[in-house]
């Protein structure tokens, strides 16, 4: 018996927008430490902040960064050390990258640019944790959460998937204009404690976990208040079927025309199998696998 | 308080518009006392700073530079950027030369030049670079009916073409009397004095409301302000008559006005009276503060 995490990440951005403006950034690995330890980030970069994309991707590289570091054991100590050394880092990234570089000449834009930068600086959600191999083909997935891209975790019944949590936020209603956030701002990067959340999981065979940004995790919530299916729709996308359920519910009026990602890891039984791609930030679709082989 | 309701987002296809009238007339070549800046350098500084917040406001991306949010303009009146003459005339210089209503991204790439300065609080005490559009010029008389006019037929245009957008913002910054009255534009025909050309351009509306005319008069004195009066009685000559052309305060900016403790109570207007360059810098952020509907 033994049992595997399949990720698979769908992106898109706003309509009208390419790609490459999706504020949206996932990461997946399925070996940050011993047994197979695997690890996962989200993050959503914020409109009014400045160059949001950016500082999601740092963000969600100094998660991926400490997770590793941590090989699999996250806890108040790691998110105040470790991650918060590695988002001091990646602050420091976003000033040199902002700062210096924008005020050496008189061209306006770049003066604009720079001001902006100081002004606002950066912000983003983020839900990062790691998947651990427990006892009985279990997973133990352990996550901190800021902001509104949740967790979900679904188990399959005869009547389709079954909402077991959701997490931080687990109502459509709490998805408001203002969620917590982690930002670059005045040397305060590291202190996100008090905005964040921790999210303990036990996964089996068959459970398929969900991480989202907020449009389409307040869309789903919503369907599900309603009881109209959502989950067996999101379990069983493939890219095509992730753009086509984009794009109607957009145009039906019933999913915020914003960037979506969808990070879905799902604990499936069989062989161990690899696949290529490492980075999952970016456009389409992408595949890896964490294997679990218990022998 | 009037015009309540929701108002749209400014964004790329429904923009706003923003038009400064500039008074140079020869009177803002005064110096304000406790300053040592001239009247018509205090305004441009002022103009300066709120065009340069437009632009931020208008900017999310550090390649792309602001989007065409807004339509801006800025008409002088009184002597000439030439400095030779009287004119009513825009008063964008360099590359926006003679352009009445340019978009925030043109704004944006197109300053007269751009100026070091201290950051501030704000920005943490950095040294920044700040572009800068209008020029201090002051000679000559007070044409203000005819920049009202000029003001008038732009906005009708952009109403016309832009009939869901925000309102638009005109405002008026002057230390002076009228000296045009009555004025009629193509050689005199349809002569109006300055109330009825006011009373022409504020009947201008997009379907979320009336366009907003807003009025500073400034004063080389050091006298304190009067902000956003609901009564004439109390005021100098000029401001009276200022007082009965500004438009009554819509409901957002009412709100934002009694937020700081500025707002004159029911029937206010959108005038400020002997402006400081602190108050006026201060009134120009309250009127063009639209921050929460921006952006597409």
């Amino acid at each position: 018996m033994s049992t595997l995490i399949e990720p698979q990440l769908f992106v898109t951005a706003k309509s009208g927008e390419r790609i490459q403006a999706c504020q949206d950034v996932g990461w997946f690995s399925p070996s940050i430490g011993p047994g197979e330890v695997g690890g996962f980030a989200v993050a959503d970069g914020a409109t009014g902040g400045w160059d949001g994309q950016r500082w999601a991707e740092l963000t969600v590289a100094a998660a991926a960064e400490a997770l590793v570091e941590a090989e699999g054991l996250i806890d108040d100590r790691w998110v105040r050390l470790t991650f918060g050394d590695a988002l001091e880092r990646a602050r420091t990234q976003w000033l040199i990258e902002n700062s210096s570089a924008n005020n050496d000449d008189d061209d306006p834009i770049r003066a604009l640019a720079r001001t902006k930068f100081l002004a606002t600086g950066g912000h983003c959600t983020l839900t990062a944790g790691t998947l651990v191999p427990g006892e009985q083909d279990t997973w133990q997935i352990r996550a901190i959460s800021v902001g509104d891209s949740p967790i979900v975790h679904l188990r399959p019944t005869e009547a389709g998937y079954h909402l077991v949590t959701a997490a931080p936020l687990h109502r459509s209603e709490q998805f408001k204009a203002d969620p917590k956030l982690v930002t670059s701002r005045s040397g305060r990067p590291g202190t996100i404690a008090a905005g964040m959340s921790w999210i303990d999981i036990e996964a089996r065979a068959g459970d398929v976990l969900l991480v989202m940004t907020d449009a389409l995790a307040a869309w789903a919530l919503e369907r599900h208040e309603q009881s109209v299916p959502a989950w067996d729709v999101l379990v069983g996308l493939d890219l095509d079927g992730f753009t086509e359920l984009v794009g109607c519910t957009r145009q039906a009026g019933e999913l915020v025309d914003d960037d979506v990602l969808l990070l879905r890891m799902a604990v499936a039984e069989g062989p161990y199998r690899s696949v290529a791609a490492v980075d999952l930030t970016g456009a389409g679709t992408n595949h890896r696998a964490a294997r679990r082989d218990k022998r | 308080m009037n015009d309540s309701g929701q108002m749209p987002r400014i964004t790329r296809s429904k923009p706003g518009m923003v038009l400064f009238l500039v008074d140079r007339s020869y009177s803002m070549e005064d110096t304000v006392k406790g300053d040592g800046r001239s009247l018509a350098q205090v305004v441009a500084d002022s103009v300066n700073d709120t065009l340069h917040n437009l632009c931020l406001s208008c900017m999310n991306d550090p390649v792309e530079g602001p989007r065409p949010y807004f339509q801006v303009g800025l008409i002088g009146y009184g002597m000439s950027g030439t400095g030779d003459v009287q004119a009513v005339e825009s008063a964008m210089s360099g590359p926006l030369l003679g352009r009445e209503l340019v978009t925030s991204a043109e704004l944006a790439r197109n300053p007269i030049r751009v100026v070091d300065r201290d950051g501030g609080k704000e920005l943490d005490g950095e040294l920044v670079k700040v572009p800068e559009w209008l020029e201090p010029v002051a000679g000559y008389g007070t044409p203000m009916c005819e920049a009202i006019y000029n003001a008038g037929r732009l906005a009708s245009e952009f109403c016309t073409n832009n009939p869901d957008s925000y309102p638009p913002i005109v405002i008026n910054l002057t230390d002076g009397e009228v000296t045009d009255e009555p004025f009629g534009p193509n050689g005199g025909r349809d002569r109006a004095n300055l109330d009825e050309w006011a009373g022409r351009l504020t009947s201008l509306r997009t379907s979320h409301g009336a366009l907003r005319f807003l009025n500073a008069f400034v004063t080389a004195e050091s006298t304190d302000p009067t902000w956003f009066p609901n009564t004439g009685v109390g005021l100098p000559k000029a401001g009276q008559r200022l007082f009965e052309i500004s438009s009554s305060l819509p409901d957002d900016l009412a709100a934002e006005a009694s937020r700081q403790g500025k707002w004159g109570g029911p029937g206010a207007r959108g005038l400020l009276v002997n402006a400081s360059p602190d108050a006026l810098a201060n009134f120009l952020e309250i009127g063009t503060r639209v921050d929460a509907h921006i952006g597409d």
